[in-house]
């Protein structure tokens, strides 16, 4: 059995300091671990706006150009690409961007296709010789120009 | 008895060499939280550059198709910014991203068959350094329509 009686004043001051230490060092842990975490957020996050609504941007500026003819569809939320015989939709659904192909023949609707980008707002205007075509992304907006033809 | 004085053995302050290490250990930890600290700045100041360079190539590759499409720099930018900038003796110089990043637009033109080849240069700097740039051309026809 232990005998506590024997420890002194400076014993007991140096187990409470270096316990104060530790109790210090876990703090400080704790505070980096939150700003490490707080910091991979807001890259992620940054990342994510501004690359998911260039990606979209490109891609439609691709596929803009790429094609043969072009009808602006739904109010600018809606595109209508001819190529060949077949007929490619993009259009902003719930959420998103949703692509799909019909045959040229086929019946244009703007629902169903796949959905390739999260986004919560697209719009292709008709300005002169170009197009304007603006996306969002949690408020987020960017926009590009596109020549027809 | 050195030795087990050393390890905490003495009788009078046994706990020395374990507050003492705390002590070094905290300073190791407080200087790695440092340079942590600074890698973290680092990585956001770098993540926003590159957001905000990925916007620029876009406003570039804009303003390269409107001036591709009209061969005038002020109604390139009439179309894609709303304004025309402000000229001065290297080229037209706009105002981009809350005034972060400065955009100089220089043009070249040179006759070219029946109208003129006319070469886009933009430049774009951020604290004095420049962080991207892009030429393109138009040809203008000699009668005024435009060719990119």
């Amino acid at each position: 059995m232990k005998n506590y009686r024997n420890k002194t004043l400076s014993d007991t001051v140096s187990t409470v300091g270096s316990m104060l230490l530790f109790l210090l060092f876990t703090g400080c842990l704790l505070m980096m671990i939150a700003v490490a975490a707080g910091t991979y957020s807001r890259v992620s996050s940054n990342f994510d706006k501004t690359f998911g609504t260039t990606a979209s941007l490109r891609y439609i500026s691709n596929k803009l150009k790429s094609c043969d003819s072009v009808e602006i569809a739904e109010n600018g939320s809606g595109l209508v690409m001819k190529s060949g015989g077949a007929v490619d939709v993009i259009y902003l659904g719930s959420g998103g961007l949703y692509e799909k192909t019909v045959l040229a023949d086929g019946a244009v609707e703007f629902s169903g296709g796949d959905r390739i980008f999260e986004l919560s707002g697209l719009s292709v205007a008709d300005v002169g010789e170009l197009y304007k075509i603006t996306v969002v992304l949690d408020g987020d907006e960017n926009s590009t120009f596109v020549r027809k033809g | 008895m050195i030795t087990l004085k050393a390890f905490g053995g003495g009788r009078k302050r046994p706990m020395n060499l374990f507050f003492a290490e705390m002590i070094i250990a905290l300073l190791f930890f407080s200087i790695s939280g440092a340079v942590i600290l600074r890698v973290f700045a680092s990585a956001d100041m770098k993540s926003r550059e590159s957001a905000r360079l990925e916007r620029v190539i876009v406003f570039a590759q804009s303003f390269a198709e409107a001036y591709s499409e009209c061969g005038s720099v002020s109604e390139s930018a009439q179309t894609v910014l709303g304004y025309t900038g402000e000229e001065n003796t290297d080229g037209t110089v706009f105002s981009l991203e809350d005034g972060s990043v400065n955009m100089r637009a220089s043009e070249k033109r040179k006759a070219a068959g029946a109208g003129e080849l006319s070469t886009l240069t933009m430049t774009f700097t951020a604290d004095g350094e420049e962080i991207y740039s892009l030429s393109c051309s138009a040809y203008i026809r000699g009668g005024g329509e435009h060719n990119g």
